[in-house]
């Protein structure tokens, strides 16, 4: 009589590669040291840590309202500011679903902020939305598949903010959304908005033409730094990148505090998935 | 080290050769498995916390590990399809039989030869199966049960599940 037992030798058979004890060792020693020193973007504890995303960047040049001169005087001390729109948290058979929404308000510019606030809008509930349509996806197949309803794990979903620049001459803001799930997916939008002309805020405003060349030549400099400092952090290589047609030139960004771009590429973009997300600050 | 980070690291350290395996069977490619393995240390240990300390450790790490290469799957799906079936090699007193039974559970479908792996070569429990796999216990024993079904089809009679 044959048996699925009898198998277990031939499974068992397949040698790791002698790398693995290596491998191993330095995720280790790196999970150890990220522990210690990972700054998490978002210190929001209802948010489970898991697969946080950034999804949605908006940065708001605020020079209009100046730049508008006699016609539109800005109220003298008024200051820009990104503030909780609405809080909530809703418990659905599908899902918790849990928001921060924030709200651009202060610019002396009702235009721009209603434009803003009413595209945060429109995003967020674009994101429950396919957040729902997955949920309940997941659970048909859960159910299809002889799962028991009551047994059956809820995933989380969260869309909370984290603000990163108000200079007095930009404003930049993330949206970030995360799901907790038995599995998750993941999907990143970037927007950046200049409220004066209507347009998004590029690269190219803000680096000048040659921004891909700056960014590429930066991420060169700063890879190489940060895998001299540190053995266990590896990033594909730039002939691998350019075969898989991995735009280096055009990620997603947001501002920091000091106003410089900080491009950010998506878990397994530039490196292997436990490098995580992957932030360079760029300066002219 | 906090006492979870110590009990999931030593785990790690005893299990890396199945680790791999696990890894291998979904990706089926060397650098994709080390790759898993290695996303799956750095989250189990930076997750750790999260671990309940009557919890067992082995299913809790194969859930991120299975997370780990189902999220690498998806991501390399059309790589995937051009990677060939592993290189085995027959143990010479063996007539092909048992290299039968494997190459049957390799053609399952991933949902019912992850249940199989775990069951039979593996050696888990089938709640620590739920547990690792996200599903619960009642989907686990549906997939065995369709698994083991589709391997007796396959193989025909003198085929045990045993």
């Amino acid at each position: 009589m044959r048996s699925i037992r009898d198998a277990k030798e031939i499974y068992t058979a397949l040698e790791p590669p002698e790398e693995l004890e290596e491998v191993v060792r330095g995720a280790v020693r790196f999970a150890g040291r990220q522990h210690r020193k990972r700054r998490h973007p978002i210190r929001w504890t209802a948010c489970a840590a898991a697969a946080c995303l950034v999804l949605f960047i908006a940065a708001v040049n605020m020079i209009p309202a100046f730049a508008l001169g006699l016609f539109h005087i800005p109220v003298l001390g008024q200051i820009a500011q990104v503030l909780t729109f609405e809080e909530y948290k809703k418990q659905g058979e599908n899902g918790t679903l849990i928001v921060r929404q924030p709200e651009l308000a202060g610019t002396g510019n009702t235009e721009l902020e209603r434009r803003i606030n009413q595209e945060i809008q429109v995003k967020i509930n674009e994101l429950i939305e396919a957040s729902q349509k997955e949920a309940r996806a997941a659970k048909q197949v859960y159910l299809e598949n002889g799962g028991d309803e009551s047994d059956y794990l809820v995933p989380e979903i969260c869309i909370n903010y984290r603000l990163c620049c108000n200079n007095g001459e930009f404003v930049s803001f993330v949206l970030v959304k995360s799901e907790t799930h038995a599995s998750y997916y993941e999907e990143q939008y970037y927007y950046n908005i200049d409220l004066e002309t209507g347009r998004e805020l590029t690269l190219r405003d803000l680096l000048g033409p040659d921004y891909g060349e700056i960014i590429r030549s930066q991420l060169r400099q700063q890879i190489a730094l940060r895998m001299e400092q540190d053995p266990n952090v590896s990033y594909y290589s730039e002939e691998e990148l350019d075969t898989f047609d991995v735009n280096l030139e055009n990620p997603g960004f947001y501002l920091n505090e000091a106003g410089n771009v900080v491009v950010v590429y998506p878990k397994y973009e530039i490196a292997p998935g436990y490098m995580g997300i992957q932030e360079f600050e760029i300066t002219r | 080290m906090s006492g979870e980070q110590t009990r999931i690291t030593e785990f790690i350290y005893e299990n890396q050769a199945a680790m791999y395996r696990l890894a291998f069977s979904y990706a089926r490619n060397r650098e994709a498995a080390l790759d898993i393995v290695q996303d799956t240390v750095v989250q189990a240990i930076s997750h750790a916390h999260t671990l309940r300390s009557e919890a067992a450790v082995k299913a809790w790490v194969y859930r991120i590990l299975i997370n780990e290469s189902l999220a690498y799957l998806r991501r390399n799906q059309r790589m995937i399809l051009l990677d060939e079936l592993p290189e085995i090699t027959a143990p010479q007193e063996d007539p092909g039989a048992k290299v039968d039974i494997y190459r049957a559970v390799e053609r399952l479908e991933l949902k019912l030869r992850i249940v199989v792996i775990l069951r039979y070569f593996e050696d888990m429990k089938l709640e620590d199966i739920a547990a690792a796999t996200g599903a619960n216990l009642n989907t686990v024993k549906a997939r065995l049960y369709r698994a083991l079904k589709k391997l007796r089809q396959e193989l025909g009679d003198g085929f045990s599940d045993m």
